[in-house]
């Protein structure tokens, strides 16, 4: 991926879309761990 | 001589004094958006951007970057710095960024925060974050002696 969420966010702004589509991937992360880790375990 | 290195310094105690205290995280704002339909913490994703974006636009027209934006003059070649740098493929950039950026997402939501949300928690004196900071050192040094030669082989 080549950095942290902050970096990506730069990146994206740059205009690199392959920064974006990693954006959306850490989003797609973050619901899924949400689904099967936080909601069981609240 | 130094004066970028002082620069550097005031910058990061700067924003290391702002992210305190907004809470900022990253994927926090993620995971507060779609659980509870909270945006305070996803406005500074999207702050973010729109500040880079407008800083980078600022610089473009005093001529001090080049190829912005990115995607109109190189396209969908990613910017340098990513582990397969300029000999991947594009299809071997995009799933490294599909894998890299569902794993930081993933594990960022169990261990409660963005790699930045952990740098202020441990800075706040938390131990579980000053480990995981341990942990994200490692795994860099692991990763590019030994994931980064097998992962340009493969892709």
């Amino acid at each position: 991926m080549g950095g942290c969420p902050v970096r990506e966010s730069l990146r994206t702004a740059y205009g690199d879309v392959i920064a974006l589509i990693s954006l959306i991937a850490i989003f797609v992360g973050a619901v899924v761990a949400s689904e099967v880790y936080l909601k069981r375990n609240v | 001589m130094y004066i970028h290195a002082i620069g550097t310094l005031l910058f990061g105690i700067f924003l290391g004094y702002l992210f305190q205290r907004s809470r900022m995280c990253f994927v926090g704002g993620m995971r507060d958006f779609y659980l509870i339909r909270d945006s305070y913490l996803i406005k500074g994703l999207f702050g973010t951007i729109i500040g880079a974006f407008i800083g980078y636009l600022l610089f473009s027209f005093m001529g001090k970057i080049a190829s912005f934006p990115w995607v109109l003059s190189k396209g969908l070649t990613p910017i340098p710095g990513d582990p397969l740098g300029a000999s991947g493929t594009l299809v071997g950039h995009l799933i490294l960024a599909i894998i890299g950026g569902f794993g930081v997402g993933f594990l960022s939501v169990i261990q409660g925060g963005c790699p930045l949300r952990n740098y202020v928690m441990a800075a706040e004196g938390n131990k579980t974050a000053m480990t995981y900071i341990l942990g994200l050192m490692a795994g860099a040094v692991v990763f590019h002696m030994f994931v980064v030669p097998l992962v340009k082989s493969i892709l």
